[in-house]
């Protein structure tokens, strides 16, 4: 139950005239507790206001006897009950730092005399089944829903990554269908495209690559077989002689082992060379040439 | 506050002599506060024993952050009284404040303490003899009469809304001119 400062403070007044239900009284402590000091301290005081109204009640003073008969009674429940249960404590230097602080296991029951328990206690009482029917539902509900969420956050976030990755895989293999629509149908059986042999760096990989170049169009082609899969791209360099002062002339991916690259030349070619740079290298800084294709152009 | 709750712990402990110390600081407050409620002295004198037996049992549990040891005392006396006038099904011995104000001993008090009691007693009763009618009876049937706010409705032919906000107008009112003070028994 969720209760507004102003409804805690009418009914602390109410509490100390003993007027709260059993679920009102319960209701109250809880947030007794969870309230910042400047509340609680209020409430303090409005409980010590009504209670100071005892002051004005009629005039009476117990026996002397009562006295005597009073401590007996005491001393008898004293001998024939174990004394309660105490959460003992030291009033030292942490407690006098977190004095405006309320711990609810030091709470004094209002609803009773019997003792409520600590935090420590709920959860012994719990395991041995001493606690009441409507808290244990309250905590397997609170541990299912606590499950749930984790779960569904779990389910909600493994779609997520697959649905991103199948887009990412879905706009790469849009991009190589249609690149190798653009191929000429010639570009597999022209005796003037190159066929060269590649190997990866410090790898295992064994591929072939097909060089189409037609400079009189000012483009080329690219088709490689066997190309280690990356969700980053490749670049194809060409120039005259290293991979620094090569120039990007296609900028591709490979599926699969697969990729398929239209070149746009915007130089003469005639004479140079050729790099497939990989990816990335991860923490390097720099891109690293996994692919060291034959460097014999046409 | 630190004496307090030391004497609570020893009395949850099962020390007789800080039991014989609490009794003798709340015994009057106590028996004054059965006295009214109940219909005969031999109840009250029954209440005042369950009500220190209780005060036993709990002891241990008593934070003087959560309220002062009057406080506390008085809460547990007030809750066994309402719940024994609601068990006995009688009607308290409630007539008014007025006719209740009790020329209280304090000679046992310094003479500084006894002055600001007076002095406080004195504010209280001016304040509860300015609330309006609605708001007076209010306070007198649920502080003197141990009502519930049902029963108040009922007696004043009130809805419990309205004797709810009275009763909560009234112990703002009175709060406003009254200030906390401890260790008043």
């Amino acid at each position: 139950m969720k209760l507004s400062r102003e409804e805690l403070i009418e009914m602390a007044g109410r509490d100390a005239l003993g007027m709260l239900d059993p679920d009102e009284s319960e209701a109250f402590e809880a947030a007794f507790r969870r309230a910042d000091a400047s509340l609680r301290r209020e409430l303090r005081t409005i409980q010590d206001d009504v209670v100071a109204m005892g002051e004005l009640v009629v005039e009476a003073q117990p026996d002397e006897q009562l006295r005597a008969r009073t401590l007996t009674r005491v001393n008898e429940y004293m001998e024939q009950s174990p004394a309660p249960t105490l959460k003992r404590r030291v009033l030292g230097t942490f407690e006098r730092f977190v004095e405006e602080d309320l711990h609810g296991s030091l709470q004094f029951p209002i609803g009773g005399a019997a003792a409520l328990p600590t935090r420590g206690d709920w959860i012994e009482r719990f395991a041995a089944g001493r606690v009441s029917p409507m808290w244990r539902i309250a905590a397997l509900v609170l541990m299912t829903v606590t499950i749930g969420l984790t779960w569904f956050a779990i389910d909600a976030y493994s779609n997520a990554m697959r649905i991103a990755d199948s887009i990412s895989r879905n706009r790469i293999d849009e991009m190589l269908r249609l690149t190798f629509k653009q191929l000429p149908e010639d570009f597999w059986f022209n005796p003037e495209t190159r066929m060269d042999a590649f190997s990866v760096a410090e790898t295992d990989f064994k591929g072939r690559a097909m060089l189409s170049i037609i400079n009189s169009e000012d483009r080329g082609f690219l088709a490689a077989i066997n190309m280690p899969t990356s969700d980053d791209p490749y670049r194809l360099l060409m120039g005259f002689d290293q991979p620094e002062s090569a120039r990007t002339v296609a900028v591709f991916y490979s599926k699969d082992g697969t990729c398929a690259v239209p070149i746009s030349l915007g130089m003469d070619v005639t004479g140079a060379k050729w790099w497939v740079m990989g990816p990335s290298a991860v923490n390097a800084g720099t891109e690293t040439a996994l692919l060291q294709l034959l460097p014999d152009t046409p | 506050m630190h004496d307090d709750w030391s004497l609570m712990q020893r009395v949850a402990e099962g020390d007789r002599a800080a039991v014989a110390e609490l009794y003798d600081r709340f015994a009057s407050l106590v028996y004054r506060m059965a006295y009214q409620l109940l219909p005969t002295k031999g109840d009250a004198e029954d209440a005042v024993q369950e009500v220190f037996v209780r005060l036993w049992q709990s002891a241990g549990h008593f934070d003087p952050n959560r309220a002062s040891l009057v406080t506390w005392v008085m809460l547990i006396t007030r809750r066994y009284l309402v719940d024994q006038l609601r068990r006995m099904r009688v009607r308290p011995k409630f007539t008014g404040f007025d006719e209740h104000w009790s020329a209280e001993d304090d000679s046992i008090a310094a003479p500084g303490v006894a002055m600001q009691r007076k002095e406080r007693r004195q504010r209280l009763r001016e304040k509860i003899a300015a609330l309006p009618e609605l708001q007076r009876q209010v306070v007198e049937r649920a502080y003197l009469g141990g009502k519930t706010l049902r029963e108040i409705g009922q007696e004043l032919n009130k809805p419990i809304g309205t004797v709810k906000s009275a009763l909560s107008r009234a112990l703002a009112v009175l709060r406003e001119r009254v200030p906390s003070e401890e260790g008043i028994a």
